[in-house]
């Protein structure tokens, strides 16, 4: 915390040795300025570094035990958030080479012993009215913490060096300091300071003297360099790698782009914003941090948001379409009940694949809407299938991990089953582990009150990422759904070994298990002979439209 | 004894003390503190053992006190033997050091009068 007390008095701090000097310093100055004393250099530092106070002037004595002034002033030289405090040292009349080395050393004034409390007063005032006013200048200019250049002044001159040198091609490279807030949350004010210090130093060695820096964002750098080849580019994500190990924080993540020959003609702006969207497309793969923009990735930037944009248009123009997909009951050789898919099909962008827009909307909280949007469908569905008196398998509807931030999931999802008045054990719901591993509490309540509502639980993707059995053991669940990937490695002993157990883990646990992906008759009968309940997949029948979905129904 | 007298006895500068502090009770404040600035031993001790650097330091920041408390006399020896300790003199620094060990006392000596009779 700031300390603010004494009306808002600005703080100086003194440092010098000598108990009698600082008492009369402090005397001299307490009716105006709120005074913090430190009997050495050290302890000044100290004192600076805990962040407690924000300090507009230091008054120095440069003769001390443990740290002296000298050493003092080389050590807050360092600590650019620090170098804008101004710096009077209190010296003896008769010492000129003193004065002159503080200040070569970064001090901006001085004071002679004995000290007279009106040239105090009236150094110490100019001094920090010079200082706030000039600080105010130099920070739009030049970022406080790192000295490159500022947002906006970053943009300015790299457009101006790309207007002066028309015959000079030009790369922008950016990095991103990823999860900054956390950073700064579990990091002190400091240390923050020293890992965007050591990112522009390590930047400034890397990148030629013709080069261009800019603190875009709190957590962003950018370079305006002449172009480079893309090795030439790994290895200096490689150096710049290895750099960061040595910071003090050394455990922050930083994501690397290029964007190599720019369009001059774009705003600089506009070239950050893609190399950082560059970025945004590695940031969940694991081992890669270095992208490289280029016009492919362009088109699939554009697409994104053009997916983005016409989603909830497409909601309300119904063209999201519900697909059936079977799943076959070995037991008694029909349909036992179905999952309902999504499809889309735009008008413009034609067939986009689930695996292309679920993602998209996870990221941004619209899944939601289509989730709910699809369990209504289904409910719906269902309703017309009971009062026509057709046969009816249970049917299950997926809800994502985002969907748990929904603060009242499990309430809406039976306010819709209500509004068709379908029993609950007709509609299934199916969640993922990775909703588990997000927020633990909130899944594991969220699907205990559905559960407890009776609509049967599925748990998907069994076996696929990170699973691990104390869901299993946590939570109620109904039906296992195993992942694909083990029907299509079937074939392998150890998997057959480990499917083994699973089941008896399901039987001992009263669960149902779904397989999923099986696609010839092989893995069928395996999955049949280790106890498996019901199919889903190609061998029995591919994602159907309503219509055929009846239609299969009623025949199988 | 007055302040004053106290500031006579020992070649002190009172007017040039009451200039910058301003007020007598600033004065009677800080001068008692002078008792225990540790800067006169650290110096004695320092010469003793040979030790040019710390012997420079205390002796610099003996200086600097004096001159903040306008003890002109014992400021001017020390200034000199701080002099003497900047060249890295040490012979001729322990040959100085009894006229600033005599300022010294002779102020010590006054303070604490001064000291006792105002309590």
């Amino acid at each position: 915390m700031k300390e603010m007390t004494n009306n808002k008095k600005r703080n100086i701090l003194v440092v010098e040795d000598d108990l009698i000097n600082r008492e009369i310093l402090s005397a001299i100055l307490s009716d105006n300025y709120n005074v913090i004393q430190a009997e050495n250099g050290l302890v000044g530092l100290e004192i600076l570094e805990s962040g407690e106070y924000d300090f507009s002037l230091i008054l120095l004595d440069i003769q001390m035990p443990v740290m002296n002034g000298y050493e003092f002033l080389e050590a807050i030289g360092q600590i650019p958030s620090f170098k804008s405090i101004p710096i009077i040292i209190a010296t003896s009349s008769n010492a000129t080479a003193e004065e002159i080395q503080c200040l070569e050393n970064g001090a901006s004034d001085f004071v002679v012993k004995p000290y007279n409390p009106d040239v105090i007063l009236r150094r110490v005032g100019s001094m920090i009215r010079l200082s706030e006013a000039s600080s105010v200048i130099d920070r739009v200019e030049h970022d406080a913490v790192t000295g490159i250049y500022s947002r906006e002044f970053f943009f300015l001159n790299a457009e101006n060096a790309l207007l002066e040198n028309t015959h000079t091609e030009y790369d922008i490279f950016c990095c991103n300091i990823m999860s900054f807030k956390m950073l700064q949350n579990r990091h002190s004010k400091v240390k923050i300071e020293k890992l965007l210090i050591g990112i522009t130093k390590a930047l400034k060695e890397n990148f030629n003297s013709d080069s261009i820096y800019g603190k875009t964002t709190s957590h962003t750098f950018s370079v305006l360099t002449p172009h480079k080849s893309r090795e030439n580019y790994e290895s200096i994500v490689e150096n710049l790698r290895n750099a960061l190990k040595s910071l003090p924080i050394s455990d922050a993540v930083v994501y690397f782009a290029s964007y190599p020959s720019v369009d001059s003609s774009v705003p600089v702006m506009t070239l950050c914003t893609r190399a950082l969207a560059a970025i945004e497309d590695i940031k969940y793969q694991f081992g890669k941090q270095f992208a490289e923009y280029n016009s492919e990735f362009n088109d699939k930037y554009i697409r994104r948001h053009a997916i983005l944009g016409f989603m909830e248009s497409a909601l309300k123009e119904k063209q999201f379409e519900i697909f059936y997909q079977p799943k076959y009951s070995l037991a008694k050789g029909k349909a036992g009940g179905a999952e309902a898919l999504v499809r889309w099909t735009h008008p413009e962008l034609g067939f986009i694949s689930p695996a292309e827009f679920i993602p998209l909307f996870e990221s941004c909280g619209f899944i939601t809407e289509l989730d709910f949007y699809i369990a209504d469908k289904v409910c719906s569905d269902l309703r017309e299938w009971l009062d026509s008196g057709k046969p009816v398998v249970p049917v299950s509807c997926n809800l994502s991990r985002a969907d748990f931030s929904h603060p009242h999931l499990a309430e809406v999802i039976e306010q819709i089953a209500d509004k068709y008045s379908i029993p609950h054990n007709l509609l299934h719901i199916e969640v993922t582990e990775s909703a588990y591993t997000d927020n633990m509490q909130v899944f594991l309540d969220t699907v205990q009150k559905l559960h407890n509502s009776g609509f049967c639980i599925e748990l998907d993707d069994f076996g696929a990422g990170y699973s691990s059995l104390t869901v299993l053991s946590e939570l109620d669940i109904d039906v296992l759904k195993l992942d694909m990937y083990f029907a299509r490695n079937m074939e392998l002993s150890k998997q057959r070994l480990i499917l083994k157990h699973i089941f008896s883990i399901a039987q001992g646990l009263n669960m149902e298990v779904v397989a999923e992906g099986v696609e010839t008759k092989e893995q069928s009968d395996a999955f049949r002979e280790m106890g498996c309940t019901y199919i889903q997949g190609y061998y029995y029948s591919k994602p159907l439209t309503k219509a055929q979905f009846e239609e299969y129904v009623k025949e199988v | 004894m007055t302040a004053i007298e106290c500031y006579n006895k020992i070649g002190g500068d009172y007017d040039n003390a009451m200039s910058r502090f301003k007020s007598e009770a600033l004065v009677k404040r800080f001068l008692p503190m002078f008792l225990s600035d540790p800067s006169f031993p650290e110096l004695e001790e320092a010469l003793k053992n040979g030790d040019v650097q710390t012997s420079f330091r205390a002796a610099h920041t003996l200086k600097g006190v004096c001159a903040n408390l306008s003890l002109a006399k014992l400021c001017s020896s020390s200034s000199e033997i701080t002099e003497m300790l900047r060249a890295e003199n040490l012979d001729e620094a322990k040959a100085f050091f009894p006229t600033v060990k005599a300022d010294y006392d002779a102020t010590t000596h006054a303070i604490t009068q001064f000291k006792n009779e105002m309590e």
